[in-house]
């Protein structure tokens, strides 16, 4: 089969990163493998193929964390799925190849009314924002988000999720045209950063009260303005650094307004069962060492 | 895997609703990549296998 090849730490180009023949994977227990229609491209994979991630993955590899297709094998044990469905996967990478394998536990069928494409494109960056915005920020109806970077992959999907919790989205980007997008998504105020400047221009939106939750996929030189414009006990998601660098925090800030800053984390991803609460409380004393969230 | 689910069910009432603007053949995947270190990407950059 024809794979993406991360041969080397570079950008994604070749020669770092290559097309090659590379034989078929194989299912083993509790797993299939599919034949990729599509893959969804994300950020984090441009830094992983350029050794900058959190995690390094030693080369060469096959990046991508998700994909759609259908079932092409199963390995033993496996019940909730038969070859010829269609089905969404959530990977550590291998994803961008034709075929791929996956465990059952985190694949779920390709849902009606969406195609391959789409479904290559859901699990990452609702399941971020998903997480950050319902259970990092505990989101509640009513309350007010700023979404930067709201037109892009994870942060469109930030507008989505915000509006099914209730809340009332400001977006920002850096053009108009993206802006538009975000509104499209059901953003209910637009803030082009190049234009006007954010902290103030979220102070006059929020009654100058500032926003509950900031949603970063960006980082760089906004999150300060951005980290100055949340509320009392505002909450900042850092999800992300697109612009390339990583903000430092004010610590005074966070004194003033007694508000935090804290990660959401890629997802699906897995946590250790004693960390989880959800775990925790359903397996009583003793959770399982090692769970698979979403 | 509960909010999987959960976000497959926004999806079945129409809530939520992933958007592609962008999706290229495997054979095009350095311009596919571009999209996304240029910041030009709106919602996903999608790589075709088939």
């Amino acid at each position: 089969m024809r794979a993406l090849v991360c041969r080397e730490y570079g950008p994604p180009e070749p020669d770092s990163l290559v097309i090659e023949e590379m034989d078929d994977p194989v299912a083993g227990d509790g797993q299939i493998v599919i034949d990729v229609a599509a893959a969804g491209i994300n950020f984090p994979d441009v830094l992983v193929i350029a050794g900058e991630y959190q995690v390094k993955v030693p080369t060469p590899f096959v990046p991508g964390n998700e994909a759609a297709g259908v079932v092409a094998a199963l390995g033993e044990g496996v019940s909730r799925f038969k070859v010829g469905d269609k089905v969404i996967i959530a990977t550590r990478g291998a994803a961008f190849a034709e075929k791929c394998v996956a465990e059952e536990a985190t694949t779920i069928p390709l849902a009606d009314g969406l195609d391959f494409e789409q479904g290559a494109g859901f699990s990452v960056t609702y399941g971020t924002s998903y997480h950050a915005l319902k259970q990092s920020a505990n989101l509640r109806p009513g309350e007010t988000v700023l979404v930067l970077g709201a037109a892009g992959g994870v942060g469109v999907t930030a507008v989505e999720i915000a509006k099914v919790l209730g809340a009332r989205v400001i977006a920002a980007a850096s053009t108009d045209e993206k802006l538009e997008f975000a509104k499209s998504a059901g953003a209910d105020d637009l803030i082009n950063y190049t234009e006007v400047p954010l902290k103030e221009t979220v102070r006059e939106l929020t009654g100058g009260d500032g926003v509950d939750v900031v949603y970063d996929p960006v980082g760089g030189e906004l999150a300060d303005q951005a980290f100055r414009a949340t509320a009392w006990h505002g909450r900042y998601l850092v999800v992300g650094f697109a612009s390339g660098d990583i903000p430092k925090f004010a610590a005074n800030i966070a004194l003033l307004k007694e508000a935090s800053a804290s990660g959401g984390a890629p997802g699906p991803r897995r946590i250790p069962g004693s960390k989880c609460a959800t775990c925790r409380n359903s397996q009583g004393s003793s959770p399982k060492e090692k769970s698979v969230h979403a | 895997m509960r909010n999987m689910q959960e976000l497959a069910g926004l999806i079945a009432e129409g809530k939520i609703r992933p958007r592609v603007t962008e999706s290229y053949a495997l054979d095009d995947y350095v311009e596919a990549f571009k999209a996304i270190t240029g910041r030009r990407a709106r919602g996903k950059v999608i790589l075709r296998m088939s």
